[in-house]
């Protein structure tokens, strides 16, 4: 699938990428490097016809270790560093010197990251912050909630006892967090634990996404190699177990396509991104056939492939490192970034024939 | 030329003149040039001896026809004779018979007239004898029914009534008819009462519904009738009798009678034409309809009973719920052959009415397959029993988690193994072939289908085996792996000898009777082809499974050990490097305890051939460290490791690594050539194995963790550290392996690159050095502490595995102009130091130095693993005087060799660790 791929070299190592949410038009990421020093962020905007990627740079004083877009306004943007932060960044005309590195307006300074309206959810290693944002230059920390009570008492156990990483319920206030063995659940307004199961996966659980198209359901990736997805009603099993030996390492990260859920991404330390595919637990598989034709690609050439069936689509091995972070394009359906440690970013493309299969061409 | 050729021809002339006298038909005619292959040899043998065999064959001719033509002559002279006397015989036959002729002739004209009378006479009496009979029918038939012999009066009536019947116009007869009628309506009557009577016998009332039969009574509402009357009588006597004790009393009380009635009904009703000799006209005559009628009647009626007799003969051979056989046979399959015996051989008309062959044939398989899974099943008890008392005994030891019975392991392990394929040859299947009846296909693949369900059941059982025992950690991970080696062992050769017994003594006919004993099946026997396909299923489901087992111990130990280093990592809050990090000694005990663990648990493999075909050639090198395979490997892995510590940003050349892009690059180079390595995969079923994937496990972890930590000069120097010390422990597991050296290269370039400044120091001190210029002996001499007051253990005779001295240590420094060596031994069991020889050969006792030197108590020392040194500006490798050692040890003479390994050692508990002298000082920038 290397010709639906487009490689681009940070100069540093790095570890997160976060899509432009807001940024509907043009396919839009961020990527915020590790290194020594003159670490910067990324904005990355990927051209789709010719498949180049444009890079402005902006300067940021420190290691980025996350870093997430504002959904509503595209200059805005959080960075985890120590502490976090909020900056605006500056609108850039001329493009022409794509080596010359701007400077970011720092706005607030957070202790942690997230982002949801004016709410803001930041985590550390067991407790989960909730703040607002008051007028554009202070935050208040209106809900703090412990949840280290979620982790195993056990000193011995095969994971990690930290919070490893949070998403949105993007259907209710609620926040899904993962950390130890146990994917929970976390009312907002009451700030208690909603739903819990402890010992989801065999070891660390990295990775959470939710799916933004059906309520309840959510994928998780841990240090076992394995991807599961849930039923937040019915914990007991899995709803899904994606295509098990797809990795060998640990999962970092998953990403359901927030249109057609039946595609999810995940990347691993053991340097893949693979394209899995879940249409049995999707909403897609209610639908029987999937209406959205985002790109308005429905070409005459398309051959009917026959129905879609769970499995692994893809794997995308252009990375020569960990993958530490992989993202749906908020743009284009078909479009995802991942990068790595190296400090490569690749924006890659589902393949043509799976998509036709999807749009019923 | 010519004279040759008449000379050819002559005798063939003669020969086919004489021919043609004699009458025979010429065949060689034409003269074949072929036959002479040298005409013009005329004294040649072969022309001689020609013409004597066409001479010889003359003669013979001659004689032989003479001989005919003679016993011809006398035969026509014989011929002539006897006709002559034959022709006055022929007339005196002639004169007799004509007399003959006409003497039978007269009588008949005498006897002719009256013949003719006597005929009418006859006819006439007839007649007369069967109106006598006809006018004393009503009379006899008065007769019969007084006396109650109703089938007599039938028997009569029936043979009057066609005649009655036919002559019925006439008044005479018609008198006669009616008054019969009245008597055969009494006795009809009579007879329904008769057969009402619940005290006459089945027989009676079979005759009874036939003499009704003939009586032109209704057949369907007469079926009808018998049926509820039979049925009645039935279940009265089967109520008498309803708690059979034997399987005799069964037949007899439930089958025969059944069996009489529906031989009587078919009798009766449904037979296809009168097959009866002595009663005429016995059987309804009925169409095909109405006998299906009757038929699906008579099965309802039976139905219930059936039930209940195929119910109770159920329950007579009912398996109890735990079988076993190892002593008795079941008293079950001598009920089962009776009951077979009996209904094929009683049962016709079951059998062709009811089809209760179909149903016994039924049973039997139900019963076959319930005693295969049955006994079967009852293996899964045993082994449970087994792993139980297996369990319990690990538990008992369990003071210390960290040790563990070997011979109870391995004793275990052989034991279950035995005693499963045992349980399976003499409980199972012999007893079976002792009671079931092989020949028949279907039993043998019942049998079949009941090898492979056991088979799995197993493999479940032990898959499953963490979800089901409530064990302890540790317990656990030793079951799984003792599992792990079950189902490895059971692949190897379990199955294979199971399956080819039953092929043995199953599928082939076995010539001589055997009882009980079974011959360790040769391993070329043959297995019966149709097997093949289930063994190699069984076989190949087995070695998953291990590997299963293998792989989820390992990976659960991964997952545990690799949160800890994480943790360590994370968590870390040091303000300067004193030792190598805790965790790293943990790793290192647990990689120390799986390897003996699973040195416990595959420990023959290194001298079972047959396991080769399993893991082929990497078995010879994945054992014993001694064989010289591993030498030479260890040779190799010494360059290697000098290639990483140059390439590696090491403390020294600090200066480097100020350009992080060069690194950067050199890194990806490497990475770029490096070959994949799957992190989690499955793994070797050897200490090697294992702990290589284990190793794997914790550096990957141990590269991520480096990545997410804040890095400063002490974190980095720690890192730097502990990467010593894993080369170390890792060196006796991972070897020259490439993906290490990249890994832990990839750690120390990760870690360099989040922190900022450092300045470190690898170079040892002149005190370190003033400790190693002690020598005592030129000699190699592994020494032997003669005294030392910190009572030590006395270790005996470790096995090589244990405490192999491979390890050489390298302490460098640079002093002056001249570069010196030191050696250290290194038993690398617990990486303490035994001596030290530096680059003169001499040798030192570490331990009885440290007793001297103070300068020992200030942590000062640093051991590198045994390296040869390149030198960059000679360009070539230089041996320094430690491969003398090392090669004294690994290659030379083999009393020295065993010299060093069976030594006793002592075993010290020093508070300081001898073997890394952890403390890295920081020099001042120059």
């Amino acid at each position: 699938m290397t010709e639906n791929s487009t490689v681009f070299g940070l100069r540093h190592q790095a570890r997160c990428l976060a899509p432009v949410t807001s940024s509907t038009e043009k396919s839009q990421f961020l990527a915020g490097t590790v290194g020594v020093k003159d670490n910067a962020i990324y904005l990355l905007e990927y051209d789709d016809e010719d498949m180049t990627i444009m890079p402005t740079m902006y300067n940021h004083p420190e290691e980025i270790w996350d870093i997430v877009s504002c959904p509503t306004d595209e200059n805005l943007l959080f960075t985890s560093h120590s502490p976090a932060t909020l900056w605006r960044k500056p609108a850039v005309e001329a493009r022409e010197d794509s080596n010359q590195h701007h400077d970011l307006t720092r706005l607030v300074t957070l202790e942690n990251e997230g982002i949801k309206n004016k709410q803001i959810i930041s985590i550390d290693s067991n407790k989960i912050y909730l703040s607002s944002l008051n007028d554009s230059s202070s935050a208040q920390t209106s809900l703090t909630i412990d949840v280290s009570c979620t982790f195993t008492t056990n000193a011995d156990s095969p994971s990690l006892r930290q919070l490893q990483n949070a998403v949105w319920n993007p259907h209710k206030l609620e926040l899904v967090t993962v950390g130890d063995c146990s994917l929970s659940g976390w009312d907002l307004r009451s700030g208690k634990n909603s739903f819990n199961r402890s010992e989801a996966h065999k070891s660390t659980i990295r990775a959470v996404d939710y799916n933004t198209n059906k309520p309840y359901h959510v994928a998780t990736g841990g240090d076992d190699a394995k991807v599961h997805i849930w039923d937040v009603r019915q914990l007991k099993e899995p709803i899904l177990n994606v295509n098990d030996n797809s990795h060998s390492h640990w999962i970092w990260s998953v990403a359901f396509n927030s249109l057609q859920d039946q595609l999810l991404l995940t990347s691993s330390s053991d340097t893949l991104v693979n394209l899995h595919n879940v249409v049995s637990v999707s909403a897609a598989s209610y639908l029987d056939s999937s209406s959205e034709d985002e790109d308005g690609q429905s070409d005459e050439y398309g051959r009917s492939t026959g129905k879609p069936t769970d499995g692994l689509i893809c794997t995308y091995d252009q990375h020569e490192d960990s993958v530490y972070k992989v993202a749906w394009s908020p743009a284009d359906t078909w479009t995802f970034a991942s990068i790595s440690y190296a400090g490569r970013v690749v924006i890659s493309q589902v393949p043509t024939n799976e998509k036709f299969k999807i749009l019923g061409v | 030329m010519e004279t040759s050729t008449q000379r050819r021809t002559k005798p063939r002339e003669r020969n086919s003149l004489l021919k043609k006298y004699y009458g025979l038909k010429d065949t060689t005619v034409q003269p074949q040039p072929t036959v002479q292959d040298k005409p013009f040899d005329l004294d040649g043998n072969t022309f001689n001896s020609k013409i004597r065999e066409i001479d010889g064959d003359m003669k013979t001719l001659v004689y032989e026809n003479y001989n005919k033509f003679i016993s011809a002559t006398d035969t026509i002279r014989k011929m002539k004779s006897n006709v002559q006397d034959m022709e006055s015989e022929m007339s005196r036959l002639n004169e007799n018979i004509s007399g003959i002729s006409k003497q039978s002739k007269l009588i008949n004209q005498d006897l002719g007239p009256n013949r003719k009378k006597i005929q009418q006479l006859s006819n006439v009496h007839n007649s007369l004898k069967r109106l006598q009979f006809i006018f004393e029918l009503p009379n006899r038939l008065q007769h019969c029914l007084t006396k109650k012999r109703y089938s007599q009066a039938v028997k009569y009536y029936s043979k009057a009534s066609k005649l009655l019947d036919h002559y019925k116009h006439m008044a005479a007869f018609k008198g006669i008819e009616r008054d019969c009628h009245q008597i055969m309506d009494t006795v009809k009557q009579d007879i329904w009462i008769a057969m009402t009577d619940t005290n006459v016998n089945l027989q009676k009332i079979a005759e009874e519904t036939k003499l009704l039969l003939l009586l032109n009574e209704d057949p369907q509402k007469l079926w009808k009738k018998y049926i509820e009357i039979q049925i009645s009588m039935l279940n009265r006597k089967q109520r008498e009798n309803s708690n059979p004790v034997s399987v005799k009393d069964l037949i007899l009380f439930y089958i025969v009678p059944l069996e009489d009635i529906v031989k009587h009904f078919e009798n009766l009703f449904l037979a296809e034409e009168q097959v009866s000799e002595h009663d005429i006209s016995s059987v309804a005559n009925l169409n095909f309809k109405e006998k299906e009628e009757a038929r699906n009647d008579l099965l309802n009626a039976i139905h219930p009973h059936i039930e209940t007799f195929f119910k109770l003969a159920y329950e007579f051979i009912e398996l109890p719920k735990n079988i076993s056989m190892q002593d008795t046979t079941l008293p079950q399959v001598q009920y089962l052959s009776e009951l077979k015996s009996s209904l094929l051989d009683h049962t016709h008309a079951l059998k062709s009415v009811a089809k209760i062959d179909e149903r016994m044939i039924k049973l039997t398989a139900d019963w076959e397959h319930d005693l295969i899974n049955g006994l079967f099943d009852s293996s899964l008890t045993g082994l449970g029993e087994h792993v139980n008392k297996f369990i319990l005994s690990l538990q008992e030891q369990k003071d210390d988690s960290t040790e563990f019975d070997t011979d109870g392991i391995a004793g275990f392990i052989q034991d279950t193994q035995t005693w499963l394929i045992d349980y399976f040859i003499n409980s199972c299947l012999l007893p079976l072939k002792e009671c079931l009846d092989i020949t028949q296909s279907q039993t043998l693949g019942r049998i079949q289908v009941g090898i492979k369900t056991i088979w799995q059941k197993i493999a479940d059982r032990f898959e499953n085996v963490y979800q089901a025992s409530k064990l302890d950690k540790s317990s656990l991970q030793i079951f799984m792996l003792v599992g792990s080696r079950l189902c490895y062992d059971l692949a190897d050769n379990g199955v294979f000898q199971v399956y080819s017994l039953f092929s043995s003594q199953f599928c082939k006919q076995p010539s001589t009777s055997d009882h009980g004993t079974y011959h360790t099946p040769d391993l070329d026997s043959k297995i019966e082809p149709a097997l093949i396909p289930d063994m190699n299923d069984t076989i190949e489901c087995y070695l998953k499974t291990g590997q299963t087992l293998l792989n989820k111990q390992m990976m659960q130990e991964g997952y545990r050990l690799s949160s800890r280093i994480q943790e360590a990592y994370l968590f870390m809050n040091i303000t300067s490097v004193i030792q190598v990090s805790e965790i790293w000694y943990l790793v290192y005990n647990r990689l120390k305890y799986t390897e003996r663990l699973v040195e416990a648990v595959y420990p023959q493999s290194q001298n079972t051939p047959q396991r080769t075909s399993v893991d082929n050639s990497e078995s010879e090198y994945d054992y014993g460290p001694y064989s010289t395979k591993n030498v030479l490997q260890s040779t190799h892995s010494l360059t290697t490791v000098s290639s990483i510590s140059e390439v590696q940003p090491l403390p020294s050349s600090t200066r480097f690594g100020s350009n992080d892009m060069t690194l950067n690059m050199m890194n990806n180079i490497d990475k770029l050539f490096a070959e994949r390595v799957d992190i989690y995969r499955k793994v070797d079923p050897t200490p090697i194995g294992i702990c290589t994937g284990l190793i794997l496990i914790l550096l990957k972890s141990f590269l991520e963790v480096t990545r997410e930590m804040k890095m400063d000069t002490v974190y980095y120097q720690q890192i730097q550290v502990d990467i010593e010390y894993i080369k170390r422990i890792i060196w006796p597991y991972v070897g020259e392996e490439k993906w290490a050296s990249t890994m832990l290269q990839e750690v120390l370039s990760s870690a360099f690159n989040n922190k900022n400044e450092v300045v470190l120091d690898g170079i040892i001190s002149d005190e370190e050095l003033e400790i190693n210029k002690a020598v005592t002996s030129r000699e190699l001499f592994i020494p032997l502490l003669d005294s030392f007051d910190a009572n030590p253990t006395v270790v005996t005779k470790r096995g090589y595995n244990k405490a192999f001295m491979n390890a050489c240590g390298d302490t460098r420094r640079n002093d002056c102009e001249k570069k010196k060596h030191l050696l250290t031994i290194m038993d690398t069991y617990n990486l303490h130091l035994i001596g030290m020889i530096d680059e003169y050969g001499s040798e030192s006792n570490a331990l009885s130095y440290e007793k001297k030197t103070s300068t020992f108590k200030n942590e000062n020392m640093k051991v590198y693993p045994l390296i040869s040194e390149k030198r960059e500006s000679e360009g070539k490798t230089t041996q320094l005087s430690e491969t003398l050692l090392y090669s004294s040890v690994s290659t030379g003479p083999d009393n020295l060799k065993q010299y060093v390994m069976n030594q006793t050692y002592f075993e010290l508990t020093i508070k300081i660790d001898l073997s890394i002298k952890a403390r890295v000082r920081p020099v001042e920038e120059p």
